[in-house]
């Protein structure tokens, strides 16, 4: 039962809102049990076997290991230890349950591994509830995280509104805001700005990224084929997809959370308005970045910086300016950990090459603030914001490439067509041409173009591109900016949100089209993850 | 905002959704929606409620593949009597049984013969896998539903799977907007102009297959369901008329249903006809070639059920 469906929209959301609801008044100090029940449910939605063998089992596990941990305070050189076999044990399920089929492709490709690891699905949500359960035994033993209750424990683990595919959450920031027995109620204004947050990114997931995957689609499935302008087009169509796909699901689960009077960590910050590739990940899935800078990078960085100060060497900005000190405190650690997270994305060439790519931009980008001088030509020029944010945005629709292309030789193909070697301009061996009028089979998989009528494809994905360069994000739209007032701009008046019966009526305008499209969906690309 | 607001905003938020698809219930009931529904073959499934006094003597009734099958001009040259085809979709059929050939008599005189056909998958007697509902041909049927039969008894029918309801009567799933591409109208035009001189048949506009379809893009065979075709012959056989029915040919390429072939043979007392990937145009539908051999075969049992009483 995904969010973009109508038994969500109107059955499942409803119900649990007033069983909620009903919860808080009646039995107050249940209300996590009965969120705990509704996102139980929730998950049995999609599969009861996957609940049982690894949603349940896991959260049970990690519950009890940060209590054993907890309790070895005393003993750091044992709770390490204990960390070390429980975190192992979460890794290895992840990579069992995303990797053993690759890995067994890749190496033997006898027909009976071949069938004994297709049996194996990833369980739904498998990355980020084990990130969210790992992050909280570090935290644990760190002693930044209290040990908490079993169902406040579950509600932050995998409440149904950011279970499937995050944000990444820290338990000891969710957990807080969880009702305890005094008396907290549902707030229809919490309900409300929930609501619209949710409609918001229905939008943008089922009218524009569903209505713009078939041309992504087309090109990616043509790699060997496409002329350099459709392979382009092909490429930015992608990149669009997965940010109205991603950040419209990250909008609907933050505004689940709202409604059930949790406020969820920001994911998205248009980070198509990023001026450097470290801007765009602090803007692109934000939550993951706080994640792995938490959780790897800075541990990473900082062993390397005690090494060199065991060593005498200069550490902190100063030893950053030396060569050997910028690749041991910053390019391997960043390297080491965008390959982990790119690898972390999927199985695969493709996205390991993804995650090496972001890691190598990074290390640059890193390399360019330290050393670079200002009287230099090029950092005037880049200094200009609209060349900064271009140079970003080709090397993100780069590293996009490889994610969507279905191999590395696909990928390379790709590139090579965005580079003119089938043609410039020109249409496919097929004549369903990027760059013509939509072709019939594509508006028969997508009605939704039907809206779009006859307009070609590339007038129709540029006419995206102001939107995610220049527009306000829902956040901002919706006002919500006090959360993260250091990243988040100001909408122009006219387009902030206020609870009235004219944004009720431009929402509600949303909703129906969506409504009317909601058939024809497909899964958010984040699922497979 | 007062709490109270707050609840208007929340019901403002639904009101446009509601009145969306309360307006497509008008629209589709519209002339205009007929002339502008963006599925050409739901515009050509009109036809069998635009006959008035056509009182023909040779009904043909069925599901698409009989639409697209059944050549009246051809059953006309070889029997001599007049001839229309009202066929509908499976779904129509599954749905609303016979109610569209109901709607026929209740402006026609009866027929003196009905002849019906179905695909095999249309009389599959499916189980919990097949959900009447779900399957392809809702949309047809919904729309059928409401411009024809919307009596209080199919409303709540339709109140009863509110989200296949909701999702088959999207405005943007139906009407065709300006600037669609997906069938030009001069082909729409050509097909109903094609349906009305033939008297009913339906050629969509696609050309004839060159290979089977991947096995896993058909529906499921299943054994044919002896007592729902029993219950449409019973309701179907015209007043002091006859009625003969058909299983439409199968691609000889296409053995999934092979299992059940022994229970099509004796339904139906005769062997089931295969031809060639060629003589079709989809999975279930006929070229003009297709439709014309089938016809042939229907008409001359017709006529030799004619001779057969006359002596």
């Amino acid at each position: 039962m995904p969010f973009n469906s109508l038994k969500f929209l109107f059955v499942f959301l409803p119900a649990v809102i007033l069983l909620y609801g009903v919860c808080l008044r009646v039995v107050p100090a249940k209300a996590k049990i009965c969120l705990t029940a509704i996102s139980v449910v929730f998950y049995i939605s999609f599969s009861t076997r996957q609940a049982l063998t690894f949603l349940l089992p896991s959260v049970a596990l990690n519950f009890w290991a940060a209590r054993l941990l907890a309790g070895l305070a005393d003993r750091p050189k044992l709770q390490t230890k204990w960390l070390t076999a429980f975190v192992s044990v979460n890794i290895l399920a992840l990579v069992y349950f995303k990797y053993t089929l690759w890995a067994l492709e890749f190496a033997a490709p006898s027909s009976v591994a071949h069938n004994f690891a297709a049996t194996i699905i990833a369980p739904l949500g498998v990355s980020f509830v084990t990130l969210i359960q790992i992050g909280y035994l570090v935290e644990v033993k760190q002693g930044t995280a209290k040990v908490v209750d079993f169902f406040g424990y579950c509600v932050c683990a995998f409440c149904f509104c950011h279970v499937i595919s995050g944000p990444i959450i820290h338990i000891g920031e969710i957990y807080p805001q969880l009702p305890d027995d005094n008396g907290a109620q549902l707030r229809w204004n919490e309900i409300v700005v929930g609501s619209s947050w949710f409609v918001m990114g229905l939008f943008k997931k089922v009218v524009i990224a569903d209505s713009i995957t078939p041309w992504a689609d087309y090109a990616f499935g043509h790699p060997r084929e496409v002329s350099a302008l459709g392979a382009s087009l092909g490429v930015i169509t992608f990149a669009m997809q997965i940010y109205f796909d991603f950040s419209g699901y990250s909008d609907m689960a933050l505004g689940l959370g709202r409604m059930f009077g949790l406020r969820y960590p920001f994911n998205f910050n248009s980070p198509f308005q990023a001026a450097s590739i470290i801007d765009y990940w602090s803007r692109w899935h934000m939550s993951l970045t706080r994640y792995i800078t938490a959780f790897l990078y800075n541990p990473m960085s900082a062993a390397a910086s005690r090494k060199r100060a065991a060593q005498g060497k200069p550490i902190g900005k100063r030893g950053a300016k030396t060569i050997s000190g910028f690749a041991q405190m910053i390019a391997v650690p960043t390297l080491v950990t965008m390959t982990i997270v790119g690898v972390w994305h999927g199985a695969g060439m493709p996205f390991l090459i993804f995650g090496v790519l972001h890691g190598v931009y990074l290390a640059l980008n890193n390399a360019w603030r330290i050393f670079n001088r200002r009287e230099w030509f090029i950092t005037k020029v880049i200094s200009y914001r609209p060349v900064s944010v271009a140079i970003t945005f080709v090397a993100a629709l780069f590293g996009f490439l490889f994610w969507r292309a279905a191999s590395a030789s696909d990928a390379f193909a790709m590139l090579s067509s965005v580079c003119g070697a089938h043609g410039l301009i020109g249409a496919p061996a097929d004549g369903a041409t990027l760059l013509s009028v939509i072709p019939a089979s594509v508006v028969r998989l997508a009605p939704a173009l039907r809206v779009l009528g006859a307009m070609p494809v590339t007038v129709t994905v540029l006419a995206l591109l102001p939107i995610v360069w220049f527009m306000p994000n829902t956040q901002e739209i919706l006002g919500q900016s006090d959360v993260k007032s250091e990243y988040v701009g100001y909408a122009p008046q006219w387009l902030t949100w206020r609870p009235a019966a004219s944004w009720a009526w431009i929402l509600g305008g949303a909703l129906a089209v969506a409504i009317s499209l909601i058939g024809r969906t497909s899964n958010f690309v984040y699922f497979k993850i | 905002m007062r709490p109270a607001s707050y609840k208007v905003y929340l019901l403002l938020l639904l009101a446009p959704s509601l009145l969306l698809h309360g307006a497509m219930v008008l629209l589709i009931r519209s002339d205009f929606f007929l002339a502008n529904c963006a599925n050409p073959f739901l515009r050509c499934l009109d036809y069998s409620y635009t006959l008035r006094h056509a009182d023909c003597e040779v009904v043909i009734y069925g599901d698409s593949s009989a639409k697209t099958g059944i050549n009246p001009l051809i059953i006309e040259r070889l029997t001599g009597l007049r001839t229309c085809n009202i066929a509908q979709t499976a779904g129509t059929l599954r749905i609303l049984g016979t109610a569209p050939y109901d709607e026929y008599l209740a402006h026609n005189r009866p027929p003196k013969y009905v002849v019906v056909a179905f695909n095999n998958r249309t009389l599959g007697r499916h189980n919990g896998a097949y959900d009447e509902w779900f399957q392809a041909n809702s949309q047809e049927v919904i729309v059928q539903l409401v411009r024809h039969h919307l009596t209080p008894q199919r409303a709540l029918e339709l109140a009863a799977h509110p989200f296949l309801t909701i999702t088959h009567l999207s405005v943007f799933g139906l009407l065709k907007l300006p600037g669609d591409t997906s069938t030009p109208e001069s082909t729409v035009q050509a097909m109903l102009t094609n349906l009305y001189a033939t008297k009913g048949l339906l050629t969509l506009p696609r050309k004839p297959l060159a290979e089977c379809p991947a096995p896993e893009k058909l529906a499921p065979a299943a054994r044919p369901d002896a007592a729902w075709l029993a219950e449409m012959r019973r309701q179907l056989t015209p007043p002091g008329g006859r009625i003969l029915a058909f299983l439409t040919p199968v691609a000889v390429c296409d053995h999934s249903w092979e299992t059940f072939e022994s229970d099509y043979r004796a339904l139906f007392g005769r062997d089931v006809e295969r031809y060639n990937i060629g003589f079709f145009n989809d999975a279930n539908h006929y070229t003009p070639e297709g439709s014309a051999r089938f016809s042939q075969t229907v008409g001359s049992e017709l006529a030799a059920e004619l001779r057969k009483l006359r002596s």
